[in-house]
Parts: C-alpha cells; sequence; structure tokens
C-alpha cells in the first residue's frame, strides 16, 4: 500500500487531518513522538530536535550546522519508518526530502488562516489586525525555514500532488479527497518506486554518518549504490576518499561506495598563499 | 488448458532481449523478442501473450502507447514497463493506464523474474492461465 505526507501551515491542523486520513484508512499515524526514537538512536537532545524543525533562522538561533545535523538524524528515522508503507506522517517536514517516490501522496493542508488570526487575537489579547500580522510573520520565518534547511519553499504548490484549503473545505471532506486520491492506483507501489524509496533511505543513512567529519558532501544512492562527491586540496584527496568508505562501510543496505573527490580549488589557493 | 507462460519482451536495445531471452526461458516460459514496437504490436494482434515486457522509450512507439494497445486488446495481459529514464510522472501514468509494474534499469534478470512470477501468480488466481 501507500505513504501519505501531510503537510500544513498548522501545526495541529495538519496533525488532526493526518490522524483522521491514518483513520479512514486503517494507515498507521507517524509524527513527532517519533522525535523520541530519533533522540534515542543519535543522542542527541529531543527539544533540539524541535527546534530544528520548528526555528526560523536567525543570528542568535541554532547554527545550520546543527539544524542540518538534526534534520539529518530526523530524516534517518522517519525514512526508515516510511520503508513499510501503509504510513500516514506528518510533522516531521517528510515533505521537503521526499522527493521521486510515486506511491508516496503529499497534501498540503492550509487552515482556515481568518479563524487562526481569530484564534490567535484571543489568546494573545491582542487585535485581530495584529494577530494576522503576527500570522504573516510566522507564514514567511516558515518559508525561510524551509529554504535554509532544504533549500525548498514549502509553500509552493509545486511540490504537492493535493493542496486543500479549509477555510473553502470541511476538514472531513478533505480527510476524504486524501484518501480517496491515495487509493488510485498511480499511488500504488511499483518495483521502481519501492526502490526509490530504499534509495532516499540509504541516501539519509549515508549523510548521517558523514555529518559530523564531512556536512558539506553531496551523497546520491542508485540501487544501492552511494555516491559521495566531495572538493578537497590534492594532498588530502586519498585519505579524504579512504576516511568516507571507511565511514560509510557499516551503513545498511549500501551495496557499494563510490566517492568523487574533486579539486578545491579555493582551498589549494588558500594553501599556496601560506 | 495448461500452457507455459507466454511472455513479449520488446526493447529496441538488442542488447536487452539477447540477455532477456534465455534468462527468462529458463524458468520454462515461452519468450518472443522484438527490437521493432510494430512488429511487436502486429504480433500481439495475432497471439495472446500472459506478460508484456516493453521499455518505455523508443523511437517509433512509447511504452505507454503499447500498454494502452495491450489493454485495448487484451484486458488480462499483465504489463510491465522497464525504463532508463525513470521518472515519477512515467511511472505515475504507467500504473493508472493499468500497467502491472514498472521497473528502472538496470535491473538484475532475477527482479524481472520476481516481477514475472508475481504476474504469472495472479494470473493463475484468476484461472486465466496455468503457468508452468
Amino acid at each position: 500500500m501507500s505513504v501519505v505526507i501531510v503537510s500544513s501551515d498548522s501545526l495541529v491542523t495538519g496533525r488532526e487531518i493526518a490522524d483522521a486520513v491514518a483513520g479512514r484508512l486503517g494507515f498507521r499515524a507517524v509524527g513527532r513522538e517519533l522525535l523520541g526514537t530519533v533522540a534515542e538512536r543519535f543522542a542527541v537532545d529531543e527539544p533540539r530536535l524541535v527546534r530544528s524543525l520548528d526555528e526560523d533562522p536567525s543570528l542568535l538561533g541554532m547554527t545550520s550546522g546543527a539544524r542540518a545535523r538534526c534534520l539529518a538524524c530526523i530524516q534517518c528515522v522517519v525514512l526508515d519508518e516510511l520503508l513499510s508503507d501503509d504510513v500516514v506522517c506528518h510533522g516531521l517536514a517528510a515533505h521537503l526530502y521526499v522527493a521521486g517516490v510515486s506511491h508516496v501522496l503529499k497534501a498540503r493542508v492550509l487552515a482556515d488562516s481568518e479563524a487562526m488570526a481569530r484564534h490567535l487575537a484571543e489568546r494573545r489579547r491582542v487585535s485581530l489586525e495584529k494577530a494576522q500580522r503576527v500570522r504573516s510573520r510566522q507564514m514567511t520565518g516558515r518559508q525561510r525555514w524551509s529554504q535554509a534547511a532544504f533549500g525548498r519553499d514549502e509553500t509552493d504548490p509545486s511540490l504537492y500532488d493535493l493542496v486543500i484549503r479549509l477555510q473553502q473545505i470541511e476538514p472531513e471532506r478533505a480527510v476524504g479527497m486524501i484518501a480517496d486520491t491515495v487509493g488510485e492506483r498511480s499511488f500504488q507501489p511499483m518495483t521502481y518506486s519501492r526502490s526509490r524509496m530504499l534509495d532516499v533511505a540509504l541516501e539519509a543513512r549515508a549523510r548521517v554518518a558523514l555529518i559530523e567529519r564531512y556536512p558539506q558532501a553531496r551523497v546520491q544512492a542508485m540501487h544501492g549504490r552511494i555516491t559521495v562527491e566531495i572538493t578537497s586540496v590534492k594532498r588530502h584527496q586519498q585519505s579524504v576518499a579512504s576516511s568516507i568508505e571507511q565511514l560509510l562501510s557499516s551503513v545498511e543496505g549500501a551495496e557499494g561506495v563510490e566517492v568523487h573527490v574533486l579539486d578545491d580549488f579555493i582551498g589549494e589557493a588558500i594553501d599556496s598563499f601560506r | 488448458m495448461v500452457h507455459a507462460l507466454r511472455v513479449l519482451v520488446l526493447d529496441d536495445e538488442p542488447i536487452v532481449g539477447r540477455r532477456l531471452k534465455p534468462a527468462l526461458a529458463k524458468m520454462g516460459w515461452e519468450v518472443e523478442i522484438f527490437e521493432d514496437p510494430r512488429r511487436a504490436l502486429e504480433r500481439l494482434a495475432e497471439a495472446e501473450f500472459d506478460v508484456v515486457v516493453t521499455d518505455i522509450r523508443m523511437d517509433e512507439l512509447t511504452g505507454i502507447q503499447v500498454l494502452e494497445r495491450v489493454r485495448e486488446q487484451s484486458p488480462r495481459t499483465r504489463v510491465i514497463l522497464i525504463t532508463g529514464y525513470a521518472m515519477m510522472s512515467v511511472a505515475r501514468e504507467a500504473m493508472q493506464k493499468g500497467a502491472f509494474d514498472f521497473i528502472a534499469k538496470p535491473f538484475r534478470p532475477e527482479d524481472l523474474r520476481a516481477i514475472i512470477a508475481r504476474a504469472a501468480e495472479e494470473l493463475s488466481a484468476e484461472g486465466a492461465a496455468s503457468p508452468t
């Protein structure tokens, strides 16, 4: 069976829709509770993982390197969960890192923005206009976060198979639309999509293995083979390649590793001035 | 009537057919190989096959067109698409149009054998064929 990823501009709304879709389809719902598993497996503080998913990029906030490390760990665990099918995933940014897998339906659910602003105004005891401005800032922050974390704007509708605006459509109807769509033949798993999902999960495992020492490495997996591209000055190229091969040697599911170390011209230039 | 599973393989790269024919025939299946999509369609019009394996990207006809033609002529025939240029949109289109499976090149012959065996099981369960 298939996988559904629900993304939303409201964590609460997204969660409610995801749970209802899971209930309707008899699928398992996977959400923020998975962060406990991530924290345990990679010995990272859970609040830190939450910050990496929620905090806008800012000068005083989490560094981009720390955020990348946390997100790499989250991706690794989430993708392993999604390998088992019949899952509805929400709140873990999976819509931004699961790409090219045809049996994964990505749905974006837009909460009723007027109702959200009214709720915010009541909660913070501020005017509706001020609440609307706060909400607008929050949305801009999410765009900045998704660009900084994954190089994609999560508000871009072309990322999704289905975009539903709850201001016009009842939540129950939205749940039905998602459940009906994922039941279509085009979202059924096939050998190609299963293989692609295995590769996406393998890439995530490889990235986690490399992220401490080689955060700039570009990792791709195809048919179980991992390809890594990285730059290094000439005198270190051999040791970098061996070290990467060593780090990836125990990655589960890897059928081979290829490392391409490209010339680091800037590093060479700096070296020549020393 | 009990008969060996009939498999038609269509790929305009001769090497694919040359490699796949012995790999599939050793399962006891009757395998016919075609490089020209038009000749393959002529053959499909005169004989019924249990499974059709077709490449997607070919000069004269696409695998999706072959799939559509096979589904019109023989809805029970299982169509498996293979491609070296796998794209999600094509994979979804193929499934929507009734493909049995979709596999990206390169693949191992045993991977394709496993898919064909699944198709044979499905056909067998339908009572449409008794594959060996």
